[in-house]
């Protein structure tokens, strides 16, 4: 548990925690380093209040092949890299909308044609991303740290509105958080105009006892790829990402043990940690 | 960065830091969603994995306080449980049978999937039929007020057990105002066939009972919550029974009832469900190689040895059940070994050769093939049984008793009569339902003969009441020795109307006569009244009474006999004046008693020569018809005991003479 908080790290150099950021998968393009940046340390990025509501969503992850470099980045935004991707020590909202942005990259199921984030930064800010899909879905998506009666009540009264100024009715509505209290009626549909839907409560989910830590390396196959455990927080979610990035077959994952934070041997002990087939 | 879409149960009910709040028990709907948070023992020892199948069954019984059962509800899960740490099992397939499940297709037969290592899925099922299940275990609590005051008549015959659990519900009293010590004594019987293990039973308690003792036959492992008594029983075998008895007391203030304490029994039955619920068949496969190996003949071309060679890469026992081989084209049966029978079992990492078989081909031999097989799996079960009993309450019993007479004094030797008011004020948080008054009443009285001499009032009025019995002893008009009145009221009847309801009172009247008391006798009237409270509640058949006595005191009812008698004593004086024709009469009354005197009358007469001159008393005077003397009467309101009064008044002669003495010593009444 070496990579859990950054104030307990023993090695903060520049050259390390870059080391550690740059294994952050999936990978930062350009415009998506260009606006958490802008979210987190820059000026934040305010709209007139003249502005239409829909200015405030920008288009976001279409450069994929641009993948940005991180090596120019401070130390401070290597620390927030770092509490938001690795550690997970920061759970503001925020950072749940950045994690969740991320998982959304290799989301199962997802079809997805084009992200839209919210780039307000006004701390009442309503919804975070929309997300349309090859299937002409449109889900909403709203990120909280912790979701209390309160927000969910909130989000409720303002969808109606959001969804006649914008004439946008979603198909979809998924919240997403870090916790969440029990009295959340997920089962009570939400009426969008003259449309129902069911609310979809998304949790961050840190399965237990996860046969790998934030600290190892996992190995698919024979090397076909390699990426860090603290990416992923349950075999689901390793499974999920390993699905989308592989060509599927008979998939086997190994783990090498504190390769993030231990000198490596030169014959490093792996163990097999999942064995299956993966049908694409 | 994984995120999870959650449903409802997971929300309400799963124990996660995901979620703030209390878990919501969840409801028995059977569902192959869940899984198990907690870990079980496994056998896995580093080589070898297994499949648990775990079928659990909680279920709660529900009795009333008077054994009756009120209510079972209860579900099942089986969990099945794949330890591997590395191996998945796939294509998982349960069988069971059993009537529990309710939205199950008929064939009970669940195609569950995949399992990851280390994972597990749970079904779970309602129970159904739980009013066909048998009872497991029996309680039978018997409580008993130990104070002396509470005293139990039974007025005909015993009630059975059956007949007191059929219809009757048992009342307990406790005394207000006073320490009562209460016995608790309770029999848990086994009354299943099966052996009940890990038994707990806790008996809930308000903080009110105090120096508490227990005892118990089958277990001295007593602890004592806040609110409860805890004991463990460890196991009772069929038939067996555990007697607990609990001593305790209590100083109940208020005017409330207090609850006798609930009773919950938790125990398990092992390697058992009662539902009935079985399971069949399980089988899975897991990481299996299987490859036939083929050898040309050295000695003749074209004639391969052929086998079938199977590999158990998992770290589960796998069993072989059956190998099929045809030539390629499906057209031809090479092998058909049905293993089920045989339990061929493969360890981890062992191998399976079939027998050797002989093909012929120019070319190396395909094969079409096809082999069964699945991970070994061991099953359990257990009953989780939680027997809740209700409890009941103690009420709360106190009566004020009041005896007035109207006269506090009567005089010695004088027939009086006196009228006897007896009033019961119901204090209690339970009606009244019959009394018995009993008095005793001295000699020189006599005690009321007839019925109609009682009358009854409530707070409703005076009341007409036909169930009331006048008993004399001895049945005499002599006063000469002492009488008992003994008054039955409400207690002759099986009806459950109460004489005296809760805050109301029942007043008594009858008279006693005072034939001729001595006031040199103390004479006292103890009154001893007992109230009847049935011990049975919504029964006509009230043959069984707690009946508790309260008495008068002495002071209260003893009546003051006073023995006055009057001593008066007028004297007349008569003194000249300054002059011969004038006279000074002089009278005394003197009150030598120790009673007060009233309207004490003095009546005097002087000729009619004379006239009066002045008096110091208010007077009145007239004149005799007879010779014409005058009479003049006073009057003294008040002679107070052994107080003196003096009257004077002066008379003149009219005509001036003078005038003898003796002629002024006229008749004097007074």
């Amino acid at each position: 548990m070496k990579l859990q908080f950054y104030e307990t790290m023993e090695d903060k150099s520049k050259e390390y925690l870059t080391y550690l950021i740059d294994q952050i998968q999936p990978k930062f393009t350009e415009s998506e380093l260009k606006i958490f940046l802008e979210e987190f340390t820059n000026k934040p990025n305010k709209k007139s209040k003249s502005s239409k509501p829909l200015d405030d969503y920008v288009k976001i992850g279409d450069d994929i092949a641009k993948f940005a470099d991180l090596s120019k980045l401070t130390i401070e935004q290597l620390k927030i890299f770092f509490q938001i991707f690795i550690s997970r020590e920061n759970n503001e909202n925020m950072a749940v909308r950045w994690r969740f942005y991320q998982y959304i990259k290799y989301m199962l199921n997802l079809n997805k044609k084009s992200v839209k984030i919210n780039i307000n930064s006004d701390q009442d800010r309503f919804l975070d991303f929309i997300i349309e899909t090859t299937n002409k879905e449109i889900i909403l998506v709203y990120c909280y740290n912790i979701l209390e009666l309160n927000d969910f009540n909130k989000i409720i009264s303002k969808l109606n509105d959001f969804a006649k100024e914008q004439n946008l009715i979603p198909d979809r509505v998924i919240i997403a958080v870090n916790k969440s209290f029990r009295n959340i009626p997920i089962d009570v549909p939400i009426k969008v105009i003259n449309k129902e839907i069911l609310p979809e409560l998304w949790i961050e989910w840190i399965e237990e006892n996860h046969p790998f830590n934030k600290e190892d390396l996992l190995i698919v196959n024979n090397s076909e790829f390699k990426v860090a455990g603290f990416n992923f927080t349950s075999t689901d979610d390793l499974l999920n990402y390993v699905f989308k990035q592989s060509n599927g077959g008979q998939i086997s994952i190994y783990k090498q043990l504190d390769f993030f934070t231990e000198i490596s041997e030169d014959d490093p002990e792996v163990d097999l940690i999942w064995k299956g087939i993966m049908l694409k | 960065m994984g995120f999870k879409k959650i449903d409802l149960d997971e929300l309400k009910s799963k124990i996660s830091l995901n979620f703030l709040g209390i878990p919501i028990r969840e409801s028995g709907k059977l569902t192959q969603k869940s899984q198990r948070e907690k870990k079980i023992e496994t056998s896995y020892t580093g080589s070898m994995s297994e499949v648990l199948i775990l079928n659990e069954e909680f279920m709660e019984f529900h009795y009333q306080n008077n054994g009756i059962r009120q209510e079972v509800t209860g579900n099942g899960n089986i969990s099945i449980f794949n330890n591997s740490v590395k191996d998945r099992i796939w294509d998982a397939n349960l069988q069971f049978s059993g009537s529990q499940f309710d939205n199950q297709e008929k064939n009970n037969n669940i195609n569950l999937g995949i399992f990851e290592p280390s994972s597990n899925k749970v079904l779970k099922y309602e129970i159904v039929n739980s009013d066909d299940l048998p009872d497991l275990i029996k309680i039978n609590e018997n409580i008993d007020n130990l104070s002396k005051e509470i005293q139990i008549i039974k007025e005909t015959h015993e009630i059975s057990e059956n007949e007191e659990s059929k219809y009757n519900i048992k009342q307990y009293l406790l005394l207000l105002g006073k320490e009562n010590k209460i016995k608790f004594l309770i029999d848990i019987v086994n009354v299943s066939n099966f052996i009940l293990e890990n038994i707990k039973f806790k008996k809930t308690f308000i903080d009110n009972f105090y120096d508490l003792e227990f005892n118990c036959s089958k277990s001295k492992d007593f602890r004592v919550k806040k609110n409860s008594i805890e004991c463990n029983l460890n196991e009772l075998n069929p038939g067996e029974k555990a007697e607990i008895t609990i001593l305790a007391n209590i100083f109940p203030k208020k005017k409330e009832n207090i609850n006798t304490g609930k009773i919950e029994l938790t125990f398990n039955l092992p390697s058992k469900v009662i539902s009935g619920v079985k399971v069949n068949h399980f089988s899975a496969y897991s990481h299996a190689m299987h490859a036939i190996e083929k050898s040309e003949k050295n000695d003749t071309p074209n004639h391969w040895e052929c086998s079938l060679i199977f590999e158990n890469h998992s770290d589960f026992n796998l069993k072989l059940n059956s190998i099929m081989i045809y030539d390629k084209t499906k057209s031809e049966k090479i092998l058909d070994l049905d293993l089920k029978s045989s339990n061929t079992k493969i360890n981890p990492r062992g191998k399976y050769n079939t027998e050797y078989f002989e093909f012929i081909d120019e070319r190396e031999p395909t094969f079409s093939r096809k082999v069964e097989y699945s991970v070994e799996y061991r099953t359990e079960s257990n009953s989780m049984i939680t027997a809740r009993f209700d409890d009941t309450v103690f009420k709360a019993v106190n009566m004020v008793i009041k005896k007035t007479l109207p006269q506090k004094e009567i005089k010695s030797f004088e027939e009086t009569t006196l009228d006897s008011k007896i009033v019961i004020n119901n204090q209690s948080t339970v009606p009244i339902k019959g009394v018995r008054i009993v008095e005793k009443v001295p000699e020189d009285f006599l005690p009321p003969s007839n019925i109609s001499d009682v009358t009854l009032f409530k707070s409703s009025g005076k009341i007409t009441f036909e169930d009331i019995k006048l008993k004399v002893i001895p049945d005499d008009d002599d006063p000469s020795h002492e009488h008992t009145i003994e008054l039955l009221i409400n207690l002759e009847n099986n009806s459950s109307k109460a004489i005296i309801e809760v805050e109301d009172f029942l007043e008594l009247k009858y008279p006693l006569k005072a034939i001729s008391p001595d006031h040199n006798k103390d004479y006292d009237f103890p009154l001893k009244v007992y109230a009847y409270y049935p011990k049975y509640e919504n029964t006509n058949a009230e043959e069984e009474y707690y009946v508790i006595m309260d008495d008068l005191s002495l002071d209260k009812s003893s009546l003051n006999i006073s023995h006055k008698r009057r001593k008066v004593m007028v004297g007349k004086q008569i003194f000249p004046g300054r002059s011969s024709d004038e006279f000074a009469i002089y009278i005394i009354a003197k009150n030598g008693s120790n009673i007060k005197l009233t309207d004490v009358n003095i009546t005097d007469t002087f000729p009619n020569s004379f006239k009066l001159i002045s008096s110091n008393l208010e007077h009145k005077i007239s004149v005799t018809k007879k010779n014409g003397e005058q009479n003049i009467s006073f009057t003294i309101d008040t002679l107070l005991p052994y107080q003196e009064k003096e009257i004077m008044y002066y008379l003149k002669t009219l005509d001036g003479k003078d005038v003898k003495h003796s002629e002024l010593e006229s008749y004097f009444i007074g």
